[in-house]
């Protein structure tokens, strides 16, 4: 199939600038090559869009794999974010919704999964600030293992395949970090941009200097990725284009459960990925 | 009505830079969308660049009473030009989305065209004669001395070439915060509406500073949008009743007679989705991309990624027909997430009897179904098979692997850069506009040219 040139496919030699994310990738990569050759030698007219060959157990791997494609190309195509360009909203829902059902089926799957409590407890309560902090500035998105954060890196080597957006999310500091986010792009509107601008205006230490932020203030990857949001999506991915700024009261206990399971389903997720 | 189509083009290089095939164009001259007005004798067709080019119908010759006119253009305007958000420091793009005719209602003829936020009103009239033999100043108009005037003398209008005028009458701006989609003028000729991805606003053709809000799907909290609304259209006959559609690929249709605010429908047309079908794509592809009544205002006329679908307004259950229009992509669908093909927007059309349906497809591949005879079609425009008065050949595509004939085309060599967004068709006559990224193709079926 002819493909317009310059289409960005997934593990396509891109440049990361972190080490680290470079071995990330390279596995990452040769998941989908071998997802992709999986699916072009499986396809003789028996095997259909979501992979179901004849043999039950293959079907199931399959599945998965190219459920994690679909989520890598969701997430990648969040974050794309043309500058100057106000992207259809139509397609940010679509491809958000798509993401929501990639993460309502992990979740289904992830149910009865045991998970590192551990590494919960101890990096869910910081999670559930930056929770509570992105909740209301952020406009999500993908992409952050907090297990990963704690500095847990030896055995969590692999992040999902989002490591795209960590490039241009440099480690800095929090108000610093609300204006490049729009550049990390998973604020696909522009619109988010502005919220940014304007919250970036405010003093933020004051409004949140009852909440420790000492974990955020060294400038190491785990610090990004702790200041990063949580994944799968909890927070509203697009503003209200109407109201500039919505109360922080908005970010209730409700994000908070969903935090929590989030941790769950990221662990979950990260057996899977080391596993295969 | 399938018999074979000649070609009919008239300018088909008009919208292209250069004649020859495989000549870079510039992204401005992407046809962005073709409309015929209510009588087909005038077509026009916007594009990204925020031009509108209109097209005449000649008329037909005395020498050959049964070969129609051709299509020629009329008049060229720019009507949106780029602009700046300055607030959210966003560029407004001057693409036309929509052009809407108004029904002709004395010699000059009325158009709607609309980019992302403003709609405008175009007057486009013709000028063949002008008045000479002024008293004050000579025929090029500089100012006479008037010493040397010796008597007074009657202007006269005398012909003169034909000139067409176009100009913008009004400005309909400010009323959307997010991309306008759709424009539809109402049956009652004095108001039109204009849907966003979240609302749809009421005008009326004359006032430009007050729109009314008759449909806001946005939530309280933008958390929770999981729909967005992606074509609006007024039912042709009923002025209060008008239909939209979903990126969840719902239809609702709507009576402004019940409320101020139709968030309530009175019909929802839903088909109930097939659970042995589900994937990770079934919501993008179940997306409908362009509804259409039929001519009758009886039926309704969908298209969503890989089907066109008609629907009966009595019954909501389901579509009374599916018509599968590139169902060979199914297995590919991945692979044209990946290069976000399957966010395409395919529009679809009527022909003047409501027998059969048009849209177009990848590889400047277009589709007619025939819904009488259940025959359908598979047309190429493009430059290499479309001769003028050459007669289009059928096209196949057939699955990979499978048995291929001569001329077939593989799914896998299919041009997916090459695709046929913008279909329409002659009210009357079996006469139809096909824009092919930068390039105007207007067929014709030669052998019968009236509507059955």
């Amino acid at each position: 199939m002819t493909l317009p040139k310059g289409t960005p496919m997934l593990g396509r030699g891109v440049k990361r600038k972190w080490s680290c994310l470079e071995e990330l990738e390279a596995e990452v990569v040769a998941e989908a090559t071998i997802t992709e050759e999986k699916e072009q030698s499986g396809k003789d007219g028996q095997e259909d869009e979501a992979g179901l060959l004849i043999d039950p157990s293959k079907s199931v791997m399959s599945h998965l794999q190219q459920r994690q494609r679909v989520l890598g190309l969701c997430l990648e195509k969040l974050q794309r974010y043309q500058a100057g360009m106000e992207l259809s909203l139509r397609r940010s829902v679509l491809l958000i919704n798509t993401l929501r059902q990639i993460q309502e089926e992990i979740r289904s799957d992830g149910v009865g999964t045991c998970t590192s409590d551990s590494r919960l407890s101890s990096s869910g309560i910081h999670a559930d600030d930056s929770c509570l902090l992105r909740d209301d500035f952020r406009e999500d998105v993908p992409v952050t293992c907090p297990g990963c954060a704690e500095g847990d890196g030896e055995s969590l080597s692999l992040s999902p395949p989002l490591s795209p957006e960590f490039p241009s999310q440099e480690a800095i500091d929090f108000p610093d970090q609300q204006k490049s986010l729009p550049a990390a792009a998973i604020s696909t509107f522009s619109d988010a941009v502005n919220a940014m601008g304007y919250l970036s205006d405010l003093a933020l230490d004051d409004i949140f200097e009852d909440i420790d932020t000492s974990m955020y203030e060294t400038s190491d990857l785990p610090s990004a990725w702790a200041a990063g949001s949580l994944w799968p999506v909890s927070v509203s991915l697009w503003p209200d284009e109407d109201v500039k700024l919505r109360s922080s009261s908005h970010s209730s206990t409700g994000s908070l459960q969903s935090c929590l399971v989030d941790l769950n389903d990221l662990d979950h997720i990260m057996e899977i990925l080391v596993k295969s | 009505m399938l018999s074979p189509i000649q070609v009919l083009c008239s300018d088909i290089t008009t919208l292209s830079l250069e004649p020859e095939p495989f000549a870079s164009y510039t992204e401005a001259d992407i046809i962005s969308t073709v409309e015929f007005n209510h009588t087909g004798e005038l077509l026009a067709t916007g594009d990204k660049g925020g031009r509108v080019v209109i097209f005449q119908r000649e008329p037909e010759s005395q020498t050959e009473p049964f070969s129609q006119g051709e299509y020629n253009v009329y008049s060229t305007f720019q009507s949106h030009e780029p602009e700046f958000d300055y607030l959210k420091s966003l560029e407004i793009e001057e693409k036309i989305n929509k052009i809407r005719w108004l029904p002709q209602q004395n010699a000059a003829h009325f158009l709607l065209s609309t980019n992302d936020k403003t709609i405008k009103l175009w007057k486009v009239s013709e000028r063949d004669k002008r008045p000479e033999g002024y008293n004050l100043k000579d025929e090029e108009g500089r100012i006479k001395d008037i010493s040397t005037v010796t008597s007074l003398q009657v202007p006269v209008l005398k012909p003169m070439d034909l000139m067409v005028e176009v100009t913008p009458r009004r400005v309909f701006a400010n009323a959307h915060t997010y991309h306008i989609n759709s424009i539809s003028v109402n049956s009652d000729y004095e108001t039109y509406m204009s849907a966003d991805d979240l609302r749809i606003n009421l005008w009326h053709l004359d006032i430009t500073d007050r729109s009314f809000n008759i449909v806001d799907i946005k939530p309280a909290n933008m958390e929770d949008l999981t729909e967005v609304i992606t074509a609006a259209e007024f039912h042709p006959h009923h002025c209060n009743l008008f239909v939209y559609s979903s990126s969840k690929g719902t239809l609702r249709l709507c009576d402004m007679r019940e409320a101020a605010l139709c968030d309530k429908h009175s019909k929802l047309f839903e088909e109930p989705e097939d659970p042995s079908a589900r994937s990770f794509f079934s919501e993008i592809i179940s997306s409908v991309s362009d509804v259409k009544f039929s001519h009758s205002g009886r039926y309704l006329l969908t298209r969503d990624y890989l089907t066109a679908k008609v629907w009966d307004l009595n019954m909501e259950s389901k579509p009374l027909e599916t018509y599968q229009v590139h169902d060979y992509l199914r297995s590919k669908l991945c692979s044209l997430y990946e290069n976000d093909c399957i966010f395409d927007k395919f529009e679809c059309a009527w022909n003047g009897s409501d027998s059969v349906i048009m849209t177009g497809a990848y590889n400047n591949f277009f589709r007619m179904f025939d819904r009488n005879t259940k025959r359908d079609v598979t047309l190429e425009a493009s430059r290499e098979s479309s001769k003028p008065r050459a007669v289009l050949k059928p096209r196949r595509v057939c699955a990979a692997g499978g048995k291929r004939r001569k001329d077939d085309i593989s799914v896998d060599s299919l041009d997916f850069t090459k695709k046929i967004l913008h279909t329409a068709w002659h009210p009357n006559e079996n006469i139809i506009a096909i824009a092919a990224t930068n390039n105007l193709y207007i067929f014709q079926d030669k052998l019968n040219s009236e509507m059955h």
